[in-house]
């Protein structure tokens, strides 16, 4: 079980926390919990809604213990397996997405990530927040129109590697 | 039956009632082929796509094993006593500002003393230093320690000024 659950659990931390380390501490404390709490998981609802509820607790509670500023390193979202420019392109959205979502309210991002990182369906979203699914279908619209508005205002930060690539591909 | 383009489009956009939304989002939920067009409405959604996962340290999964076998941390009740304790330190400590500050008109003093001896009980209350039961205790005879330092001073009062009102 941890095998399997520490990825999706550490990866929705992070993108919570933006901090790796507070990602860390707080997946392991998130497992832990979870081990610990066996007993009081009642099989009628699903493992892994029970499981990220505890996880999006836990990160409520690092976030809260720690004001974080630390960004994850760029080593977190570059994967070079296109071509130069389309790499750009693609790197290009992936900060401006990376940076909009860190300017959402936790309440928005949550959603978000469980949703388009996690592939949670809505009805797990809704069990996972233990909120009525109506609440949360409000919650994601409201996510994704205040995503849309910071995506399209953001400001990329100076990507020393980006310029690298391309300034690379055109000599 | 699949969602109709148009719903689906005020669907993704947030256009839809909440009632109607959570309608949409079960057969969604159900529907992988209505769940792929509304994905491909999305207008992030080669934005999210370009997102990659963030790398989980290697060590993890070992670290955690090994918090999961560590004795849990002992969590330290307070006992009946060290409660009582402070509840008496929070009544005497009530007592001693009306004694410090015994000059000032009398009733004003009294509240701020009772203001602040239950401003720390509920500190103590909201910091889980104390049951709400010891708390109590102690409010109770911070009051009656007030009430006698009130009378007493009244007494001192006649005794020693007998031409103040």
């Amino acid at each position: 079980m941890i095998q399997r659950y520490t990825p999706s659990v550490y990866r929705f931390c992070a993108r919570m926390l933006r901090d790796d380390e507070d990602a860390r501490d707080a997946a392991q404390n998130t497992l832990v919990k979870v081990i610990r709490n066996l007993h009081r998981y009642d099989p009628e609802r699903k493992f892994s809604t029970w499981v990220f509820g505890i996880a999006r607790n836990t990160a409520i509670d690092e976030q809260r213990r720690r004001r974080f500023t630390t960004e994850l390193g760029d080593r977190d979202l570059a994967d070079t397996r296109s071509s130069p420019l389309e790499e750009t392109s693609r790197q290009e959205r992936a900060e401006r997405l990376h940076e909009a979502l860190g300017q959402l309210p936790p309440m928005y991002r949550e959603v978000l990530v469980l949703y388009h990182f996690e592939h949670f369906k809505y009805q797990e979203i809704a069990e996972t927040l233990e909120l009525p699914l109506g609440t949360v279908m409000n919650r994601i619209f409201r996510a994704r129109r205040r995503l849309r508005e910071l995506y399209e205002a953001a400001e990329l930060p100076e990507a020393p590697g980006v310029h690298g690539v391309v300034a690379g591909a055109g000599g | 039956m699949h969602v109709h383009d148009d719903l689906l489009r005020r669907f993704v956009d947030g256009a839809l009632d909440d009632e109607v939304a959570a309608s949409v989002a079960i057969h969604l939920d159900s529907c992988s082929r209505c769940a792929t067009r509304a994905a491909t409405l999305e207008p992030l959604a080669l934005a999210f796509a370009a997102v990659d996962d963030p790398i989980v340290p290697a060590e993890l999964p070992h670290d955690i094993l090994t918090a999961i076998h560590a004795p849990p941390v002992p969590v330290i009740e307070p006992t009946l006593g060290a409660e009582l304790g402070l509840a008496l330190a929070l009544a005497a400590a009530a007592a001693l500002l009306v004694v410090l500050t015994g000059d000032g008109p009398a009733l004003m003093v009294d509240a701020a003393a009772a203001m602040g001896g239950a401003s720390a009980a509920f500190g103590a209350l909201s910091l889980d230093l104390v049951e709400p039961g010891a708390a109590l205790l102690g409010l109770s005879l911070g009051a009656a320690l007030l009430m006698a330092l009130g009378a007493t001073r009244d007494l001192l009062g006649r005794v020693f000024s007998p031409g103040r009102v």
